[in-house]
């Protein structure tokens, strides 16, 4: 059974959100002499205009989506980056907190690696790991 | 993993059933006495701080039957080798052993390893007493633990 983790990370949703924002205001702050009514108003227009680009910008770059099964597991970040693993290319899995305070769950394939974003798709990391490793060694099990 | 205890290093990375060959450690954490803060910790931990690749391995004596001397002999010898597979060597690394049979025979054990590279300490689950091995790291060890 497909399990699908996709909240909302809302820390990216206001980093698109102030990007775009900024985008405009540098914009209006370059044009010629505004009258002091139209100001509240392209502020007004700012806000939604933000809210609506930054929704997409989110959805198109930071959004994560994370859908996996007993077999393997696809993670998913925005609209081009799409990543799927078999949960028997990998021997070891750890926990690491990165220097933002995250947590990932780390699989390990021989020296390599790949993070899973535990904190990110809001799962608690330490059930999370556990459940990685009982879906790795069931994997490797069958192999 | 919840407790007590006292800043050693910025542990960032921890394994479950972590396996080294024949032998599997409950658990073992790395990570650095360097730690990565914001501005001024980090400024000063960059100044104050050494920079030390550390590690910490978990071990339960009741998960053998019949722990021993060689079986400890072997722990100390997976751990080195550890040691120094580590990217970035590991500079100190401690062993706990946990348990609650043979306390008394196990004490002996630890107490006479005289190695000193690697800080071996022995909880005593029931009583909660720390013993340790008689190197400069596991005589540290007990200044760090609370239990």
């Amino acid at each position: 059974m497909n399990r699908v983790h996709s909240p909302i990370q809302y820390y990216s949703l206001f980093k698109s959100f102030i990007i775009i924002f900024l985008i405009q205001a540098i914009i209006v702050l370059f044009t010629p002499v505004l009258i002091d009514p139209l100001r509240f108003l392209i502020l007004a227009l700012n806000l939604i205009i933000s809210a609506v680009l930054g929704w997409r910008l989110y959805k198109r770059v930071y959004h994560m989506s994370l859908t996996y099964d007993n077999k393997g597991f696809t993670l998913k970040k925005g609209r081009s980056e799409e990543t799927s693993h078999n949960w028997n290319e990998f021997s070891k899995v750890s926990l690491v907190r990165t220097e933002y305070g995250d947590f990932s769950v780390r699989l390990y394939q021989n020296a390599e690696f790949f993070d899973l974003p535990a904190s990110k798709l809001k799962l608690n990391p330490f059930d999370f790991r556990l459940e990685v490793m009982r879906l790795v060694s069931a994997s490797r099990g069958k192999k | 993993m919840t407790g007590r205890g006292r800043w050693i290093a910025d542990f960032n990375e921890s394994f479950r059933n972590f396996r080294i060959n024949d032998v599997e450690f409950d658990a073992f954490v790395h990570g650095n006495t360097r730690m990565k803060g914001f501005l001024l910790s980090r400024l000063f931990s960059f100044l104050l701080n050494p920079n030390y690749s550390i590690g910490c391995f978990f071990f339960s004596t009741d998960s053998v039957k019949n722990f021993d001397k060689k079986h400890l002999i072997k722990l100390i010898t997976v751990v080195k080798s550890c040691m120094k597979e580590k990217e970035d060597e590991m500079k100190w690394a401690w062993l706990f052993l946990f348990g609650t049979e043979n306390i008394e025979m196990l004490r002996k054990y630890v107490e006479g390893v005289d190695d000193q590279t690697v800080g071996i300490v022995l909880l005593d689950v029931n009583s909660k007493n720390i013993m340790h091995s008689n190197s400069y790291l596991g005589k540290q060890a007990k200044r760090y633990i609370k239990i």
